[in-house]
């Protein structure tokens, strides 16, 4: 799996050419060792203020270095690639769940924050409320969880002065899918689901992936458990192969009882997913948020 | 063209101990249309009056929000206010991205006092031409602050700042006592008067020209314009003006230098050296409110 | 880093001669040795290191616990190490992980406690301002692929409320009423999660008597813990930290276990 390690000065030389484009340029595979997984990282970085006192600018002695020799440097203050033996991500567990209705839409979470086989939390929700109208619930590595959220937050309150208004549901999706896709090279490991009010008023639900592929659906289940939910949904909500479907639209009441069943089935199977739900309804008249305990072994 | 011979350049003092250059921008703020701050124990308040720049023009904004527990109102060069507001919501957004707090009110004025200050020192520059009443409320209360281009800022019970703010400034000085007890409903009722004092007497305030920037306690900075200040307005309508004589703050008071210029005598003219005349044509008045 | 061996083809330092061989510059391409022609390495594994700490709340007040002892991998190295800092009368930390990390991040939150007292404008760091901080710190550390290795426990009264986080060496944060680190959130947090469950306004007293019963608990499980241990408690009085602290164990029926060896 070293693929990067051939052609590592071609790499380098690449970094110079996009120097302008990137801070930052940074490839990591793993490979298996003894049953654990050892993240081996190579970090390319250009440091602004390089180590290097031959008065040359950051590209000079950048390819100075690739020429040179590698040991240029010692190893702190090494414009060489690090490696590194840690892992930068968790998985800390958790399951959210949206569901679009006509004119609402509801999104729920676990409240579990687990890592490995201890819980860290049982009262933690993945859910945010990020508008009046538009909650996003977003789990995985809880440390991106929480920088992305922070950023989200900071974006929405610039939105805010800049245009006057508060950021509609549709334009914080497109928004969130940009922020991870700038990430694509060191992703944020999470998995988001936006819920809110379409500009029509309807409800709707984005999925995305962790970096930043989105589409707009009618119900997603994300996280731990959303393998187990999703084909569970995809028949109730979805009516796939399911001989007598119900007549009428999703009500709210009929969503609200759904996402229950889904988190109490899912709690019974997955570790990662427990001790309580939290679940948003989203209407034209704002949100009214719920919770119940679930199974908390 | 000169007016003296040292005031090219922000980095030359004249034989006075004075820079003519910071005081020149000081009068800039003069040439904005008035603003008023106050506070209670709970509510830190900003009313403005707007001025529309021709009559094609609709009113200019004279309060900016910052954050939600801060909020500014302007007198001087709005592009510069601009600048300066940009730079306030980005230190408000780092405080809680990093701290998950509100950025103190002290904190935020003293950064901009150390951002004015800059251009009050370097060659080639010219010092904001902007003044700014901050109203906000942190874990200290709420405050008024005022910051001026000579990179000064004063921590105030009430201000006002602009063009014949002096006329406020009295009607403030009488009331002063009473604000501490204030509810929320008098503290605009005292706002709205001192900001009419200082209007010539064939203006009013109406719902058009006048703005209303309130926090405080459990509540986030929110703007009153337009149909939203009328029940405020209601409230002093039909009132005795008591005003002080008009084109009083106009007039030179003392001839105190920027480094001592008190916040009450924000009007202090250059004695010795000729003073700036009033604004020459509309085009220069367009760019300030 | 390989170094294939003393005295034969490998190097002695980075960069250094080779035995019998002249000083290389760098730059000579006929010195390059495999540890040379690889990435750049960091240690990266601890070295001296602490063990759990413990959180608790209780009405009107917090209580944190770690015990003294810096392990050298399996050896005791440092037997009276502080691992706990006083930010303020209301904020407290408590660090588990490599200690010498610890001591960076001690002296960073100092200077910057210095810098805060500057302002001299009556605002300090708070437990969740603080909290706050150490997520975005820990978290760009490990962004930067360059860690600090500690967990960290920030503790304090925040207008009237207990506060108690958790922060690890990747920026995975939360709040919670009862938090353990380490061998701690197996052995302890459960006895802990127990005892809060039962009486959730615990006094001040009953709150040390549940961290001492888990120390001494630690401190039979946990082979890298000691039974000195240091204790900070923050309620609206101030935070006060006492050390030595020692937990006394009876290891009378230890001979009735048998069939482990």
């Amino acid at each position: 799996m070293n693929f990067n390690l051939r052609g590592r000065k071609k790499n380098k030389l690449m970094v110079c050419t996009i120097l302008h484009c990137f801070k930052s340029f940074l490839l990591f595979y793993f490979f298996s060792y003894k049953q654990e997984v050892v993240y081996h990282v190579i970090f390319f970085e250009i440091r602004r203020n390089s180590h290097c006192h031959d008065g040359l600018n950051i590209t000079d002695s950048y390819i100075m270095s690739v020429l040179a020799a590698p040991g240029l440097g010692d190893t702190y203050g090494s414009d060489r690639p690090k490696e590194v033996y840690f892992s930068p991500y968790a998985q800390n567990g958790g399951t959210t769940l949206a569901v679009a209705g006509n004119d609402f839409s509801v999104i729920a979470s676990d409240t579990r924050l687990s890592e490995g086989f201890s819980i860290h939390s049982r009262t933690n929700p993945k859910t945010v409320q990020l508008t009046g109208n538009t909650v996003l619930a977003s789990c995985g590595f809880f440390g991106d969880v929480l920088t992305l959220v922070k950023i989200l937050k900071a974006r929405l309150k610039i939105y805010e002065q800049d245009h006057h208004q508060k950021m509609s549901t549709t334009a914080i999706s497109a928004m969130l899918s940009t922020m991870l896709y700038h990430k694509r090279f060191f992703p944020y490991y999470t998995d988001n689901i936006v819920a809110g009010l379409d500009n029509e008023g309807r409800g709707c639900v984005y999925s995305f992936d962790p970096v930043g592929s989105y589409e707009r659906e009618s119900f997603r289940a994300g996280g731990s458990a959303s393998s187990m939910m999703q084909p569970y949904l995809d028949n109730r909500i979805g009516h796939r192969n399911n001989p007598n479907p119900p007549k009428g639209p999703l009500t709210k009441e009929q969503a609200v009882k759904l996402i229950k069943d889904a988190f109490i089935a899912a709690t019974e199977r997955d570790i990662y997913t427990g001790d309580g739900v939290v679940i948003h309804v989203i209407t034209k008249d704002g949100i009214e948020t719920e919770s119940f305990g679930l199974r908390n072994d | 063209m000169f007016r003296n011979q040292y005031d090219n350049d922000v980095t030359v003092w004249s034989p006075q101990g004075r820079i003519h250059q910071i005081e020149y921008a000081m009068e800039a703020v003069k040439q904005g249309s008035a603003t008023v701050g106050l506070k209670s124990k709970t509510h830190a308040i900003l009313v403005a009056l707007k001025r529309a720049p021709s009559e094609l023009s609709a009113h200019q904004k004279k309060i900016i929000p910052i954050d939600d527990h801060v909020g500014v109102s302007i007198a001087g060069l709005t592009a510069d206010a601009r600048l300066l507001s940009n730079f306030m919501r980005a230190e408000c957004l780092d405080s809680r991205y990093a701290y998950d707090q509100p950025l103190p009110i002290s904190r935020l004025v003293g950064s901009i006092g150390s951002k004015s200050q800059i251009p009050t020192q370097r060659y080639g520059r010219r010092p904001f031409g902007v003044g700014l009443l901050v109203a906000g409320y942190d874990s200290m209360g709420p405050h008024i602050y005022q910051t001026c281009p000579s990179a000064n800022y004063y921590d105030c019970k009430c201000m006002a700042i602009g063009a014949r703010s002096q006329s406020a400034r009295t009607y403030l000085e009488k009331y002063i006592s009473k604000f501490g007890e204030c509810t929320l409903e008098e503290l605009v009722k005292h706002g709205l008067r001192a900001l009419r004092d200082t209007l010539p007497s064939e203006v009013e305030l109406t719902t058009k020209n006048c703005s209303l920037g309130i926090v405080g306690k459990d509540m986030d900075f929110t703007i009153y314009d337009d149909d939203a200040v009328t029940q405020y307005l209601a409230m002093v309508e039909g009132e005795d003006k008591d005003r002080g004589s008009p084109g009083e703050g106009e007039q030179a008071e003392d001839a105190a230098s920027p480094m001592e210029v008190l916040p009450e005598d924000g009007q202090a003219a250059p004695p010795a050296d000729p003073a700036p005349g009033a604004p020459e044509g509309e085009d220069q008045q367009a760019m300030e409110h | 880093m390989a170094t294939e061996n003393i005295l034969g083809t490998g190097e002695l330092w980075r960069n250094g001669p080779a035995p019998g061989s002249l000083y290389q510059f760098p730059g000579n391409q006929s010195s390059q040795t495999s540890s040379q022609i690889g990435p750049a390495k960091r240690t990266m594994a601890p070295t001296v290191t602490g063990t759990s700490v413990l959180g608790l709340k209780f009405d009107g007040g917090v209580i944190i616990a770690a015990d003294m002892l810096g392990s050298y991998g399996s050896l005791a190295r440092y037997r009276n190490l502080s691992r706990i800092l006083k930010i303020n009368d209301s904020t407290v930390i408590g660090c588990g992980g490599d200690y010498a990390d610890f001591q960076y991040l001690k002296s960073t939150i100092n200077q910057r406690v210095i810098d805060e007292e500057c302002w001299d404008d009556g605002f300090q760091y708070t437990p969740k301002s603080l909290f706050s901080w150490m997520t975005r710190f820990m978290y760009n550390r490990r962004s930067n692929f360059d860690p600090l290795w500690n967990t960290t426990v920030v503790s304090g009264i925040e207008d009237g409320q207990p506060f108690l986080g958790y922060v690890d060496k990747i920026g995975v944060a939360y709040e919670a009423p009862t938090v353990a680190s380490g061998y701690g959130s197996y052995i302890a947090l459960p006895l802990l999660r127990d005892a809060y469950a039962k009486n959730p306004n615990m006094t001040m007293a009953e709150a040390e008597q549940q961290i001492e019963r888990c120390m001494k608990v630690l401190f039979y499980r946990d082979a890298r813990s000691l039974n000195k241990f240091e204790v900070a408690v923050v309620t609206k009085d101030g935070a006060m930290i006492r050390s030595n602290i020692e937990a006394k164990a009876n290891w009378e029926i230890a001979h009735l276990i048998k069939g482990y060896e």
